[in-house]
């Protein structure tokens, strides 16, 4: 295999940029950096900045070091991520309308329609202001050569942003020291675009809209997610027995009454949203909400059936896609991808077994992944097995070396770990706003390339730095319009008040004492 | 009451609010400073001695913690106004719940046990704000509500809203716009209840937030309106002791939400003087006058 790239070594050399982020960090110590790392693990469970996993709440750790992405590079994925939020909008305004690309043979027709999100229930609901994908994570990963590709888009409930902002906050609590004077673009002001575009999705007609965020509770993984939006929006968290449609309206139950509900932030999957659509068992959603959601009084965002625009399967058109709607050339490529679909395609996957990354379609998480460099002889011939029996589940890709960043390990040592990058995407229908940063999940085992936070991954404080810029000599003065009203307003704040020196009387102090003399112990 | 326990009271109250207040702002101004280089090291750390009426004697963040965690000589500073809590209470303390006594006797030993590492002050700043939230946690709890309560009450609200007032004239959104408002508002704890209420973040609505909201105990109005209410039921009859301060409420229940930034910073300016005003004349009303033995025959 390639070796990897790494983030602060690029091709063997260092980046001097980076030098003192890293010096700084390692004058610590090893000593030093176990002892930074206990006093995190203590920040992040107190905070209660956990994800759940198998039932139990623990901490997402954040690893010391932070990845960096230049001013540069970061323009690059900005508009690239952009590019492709556009391409997929028009993609599932498409499939979910008049089939143009299928009627023009762009994309097979089967592929779409057995796609396990493509869901006909969704068929001719209008968006209220065009936009369904509200929010987005384009998973990118940077190859052997340093070229960085899209891996998978999340086009659903992605989740992991509340771990961007919290990241930034505990690196901060944490190592102060590698701040240094790097100039990171803040990441504070995601909750603010968010609640923007959820409000300017709201059904016509609504101009003080009511949005909610729709969360399955707090078993969920993301329920700290979930709360942190919630908190930083100013909005209420609902779960779904907290809602109920009536007269083709939601309303949220509230202590004065029922609530319209104009736009959910939906955090619960489609099969679960609606029993009287889909899964008629889940207890988890609203029924009827999807006819109060075609009936236009109510906005889901995500849309529903998004799916099908993320599926695994349709993935390796999705530069087909892009040139297709857009007219342009993917700024960032995909990954290559092997249709399994395909007799010969599958045949040179099954020989070539070793070599290759096998994902199932409609898995996430990083459950059911086989990776063939790493897998026993039994596993690839189950597998191999299985991928004929099920093309269509199934997909290959060759094994891309992820870059690695350096890594503090538990011992205090700093090594090199795989890490990969999901950025995410605001759409408010006018504009895409990429939030200037991302989480990076990292795979704390050695050489390990599955960095899913359900699989032992951890994360990275992500920082986009400034643009080159001078720093701003401070003059207050300058600041406010009338200088001389600053200065008079400066003159008449006065000291901070103190009381009476209560036990400091020197004076006072020695005759109480003396006074005690005759009586001492 | 005792005029001696009255004052104790009062200023227990004051450095209680004080302590907790300056090492929350000392904790959200180290993470700006952190995170944010746009002004030069020196500038950032003046704004915050500028806040607390400290010398401007720190030329960077680690010599900034240290003079602002200080010392137990200046009532300015965390540990001194930790000391200082701790103090009156020990003048009054038998006349304050054992509880009470205990929870400020362990914060100020681990206060003073715990001097912030410069480079790493959030930690001990956490758990600071810790020990002294189970002293008001004690207080809430089984303090009577006599005048000895109302006397603490009285200091806690003034105290708030010069603080508050302070922070509003600070100028945090003029020089970190980015961060500045929302570390406002995280210095009195208050960006969720914030956005509940209103989006954007500005620095100007963030100002109108913490000068009027109606339920923000740190509000400079919910201040006003508490130590109203703690004079009134002191001393109802007599309205020269709460005159300015109810003006200073009732103006701002009636306000313009949208003031102008300048009218905002005057009654920051304002709200500081009548705070001050109004210590002075509870100080005359009730406590020992100055030099505290009087001959006379």
């Amino acid at each position: 295999m390639k070796s990897a790239f790494d983030e602060f070594f690029p091709f063997d050399t260092v980046d001097t940029n980076l030098l003192p982020l890293l010096t700084n960090l390692l004058n610590l110590g090893s000593a030093g950096l176990i002892e930074r790392g206990k006093i995190r693990d203590t920040y992040l469970s107190t905070q209660g900045i956990t994800f759940t996993l198998s039932g139990k709440e623990r901490p997402l750790s954040v690893d010391l070091i932070p990845r960096v992405i230049n001013a540069h590079e970061w323009s690059t994925i900005s508009s690239g991520v952009k590019q492709r939020i556009r391409a997929l909008e028009a993609f599932l305004a498409d499939v979910y309308g008049a089939h143009t690309i299928i009627n023009e043979g762009i994309i097979p027709r089967q592929l779409v329609t057995s796609s396990e999100h493509f869901l006909r229930e969704a068929h001719g609901i209008q968006p209220a202001n065009g936009v369904r994908i509200h929010v987005s994570g384009i998973d990118l990963i940077r190859d052997e050569a340093g070229t960085l590709r899209v891996l998978e888009d999340n086009l659903r409930c992605p989740s992991g942003v509340s771990y961007v902002l919290e990241n930034r906050r505990t690196l901060a609590h944490v190592v102060p020291e590698v701040f240094g004077n790097f100039q990171v673009r803040s990441v504070e002001d995601y909750p603010e675009h968010l609640l923007q575009a959820l409000r300017a999705a709201a059904p016509d007609g609504i101009t003080e809209p009511i949005v909610a965020i729709l969360t399955p509770g707090i078993h969920n993984s993301a329920h700290f997610e979930h709360a942190f939006l919630a908190r930083r929006m100013g909005i209420e968290l609902v779960e779904g027995r907290d809602l109920f449609c009536k007269g083709g309206f939601l309303y949220m139950r509230t202590t004065s009454g029922p609530q319209p509900v104009h736009v959910l932030y939906r955090r619960i999957d489609d099969e679960y949203l609606d029993p009287m659509q889909f899964k008629p068992d889940s207890i988890l959603g609203v029924p009827g909400i999807l006819n109060v959601a075609r009936a236009g009084n109510v906005t889901l965002a995500n849309a529903v059936g998004n799916g099908v625009a993320d599926d695994k399967a349709i993935y390796p058109y999705v530069p087909r896609i892009i040139k297709y709607y857009l007219g342009e050339e993917p700024i960032l490529p995909n990954v290559e991808t092997y249709d399994l679909q395909i007799p010969d395609v599958l045949n040179h996957v099954q020989k070539n077994l070793a070599e290759m990354v096998i994902k199932p379609v409609a898995g996430s998480g990083g459950y059911g992944l086989v990776i063939g460099p790493s897998a026993t002889a039994e596993q690839l011939k189950e597998i191999s097995q299985v991928i004929a029996e099920n093309p269509r589940g199934w997909i290959a890709q060759p094994v891309v070396n992820l870059s690695t960043c350096p890594t503090v390990l538990s011992d205090g040592e700093v090594a090199p770990r795989h890490i990969d990058l999901r950025p995410f995407a605001v759409n408010d229908g006018k504009e895409i706003w990429v939030l200037p940063g991302g989480l990076t999940r990292v795979a704390l085992v050695e050489g390990s390339l599955v960095v899913n936070s359900s699989q032992g991954g951890g994360s990275k404080d992500t920082w986009v730095l400034q643009p080159k810029s001078e720093k701003v000599a401070l003059a207050k003065e300058t600041k406010n319009e009338n200088p001389d009203e600053t200065h008079e307003l400066a003159l008449t704040i006065p000291a901070r008040e103190s009381g009476p020196e209560v036990l400091t009387n020197r004076r006072l102090q020695q005759q109480e004492e003396q006074q005690q003399q005759g009586g001492e112990l | 009451m005792l005029s001696r326990l009255a004052e104790s009271f009062f200023w227990m109250g004051r450095y209680l609010e004080r302590c907790e207040a300056t090492s929350r702002l000392l904790l959200e101004h180290h993470q700006l400073t952190v995170q944010q280089h746009s002004v030069n090291e020196r500038d950032a750390v003046t704004f915050l001695t500028d806040l607390l009426v400290l010398s401007p004697s720190s030329l960077n963040v680690e010599e900034l913690i240290a003079q602002v965690y200080g010392e137990e000589s200046n009532a300015s500073t965390i540990l001194g106004s930790l000391s200082a809590t701790r103090n009156n209470a020990r003048t009054i303390r038998d006349a304050i719940p054992g509880d009470l006594y205990e929870a400020l006797n362990s914060a100020y030993f681990a206060g003073l046990a715990e001097n912030p590492n410069p480079r790493l002050p959030g930690t001990v700043l956490r758990s600071q704000i810790q020990r002294l939230a189970v002293i008001n946690g004690v207080l809430e709890w089984i303090a009577p509500r006599d005048q000895s309560f109302d006397f603490l009450q009285l200091g806690r609200s003034l105290e708030r809203l010069d603080l508050t007032a302070r922070l509003v004239a600070a100028g945090y959104e003029n020089i970190w716009p980015d961060q500045g408002p929302a570390t406002m508002l995280r210095s009195v704890d208050a960006l969720s209840t914030f956005v509940r209420g209103q989006i954007p973040l500005t620095g100007k609505r963030v100002k109108g937030f913490l000068i009027g909201d109606r339920i923000f105990p740190r509000s400079i109005y919910f201040c006003a309106q508490t130590a109203e209410t703690s004079l009134r039921r002191l001393k109802e009859r007599d309205d020269s002791l709460y005159r300015e301060i109810a003006l200073l409420r009732s103006e701002l229940e009636f306000s313009d939400p949208n003031a102008s930034e300048s009218a905002q910073l005057r009654i920051a300016a304002r709200a500081t003087s009548v705070a001050a005003n109004t210590s002075a004349r509870i100080s005359s009303e009730f406590f020992r006058p100055a030099g505290s033995i009087i001959w006379s025959n």
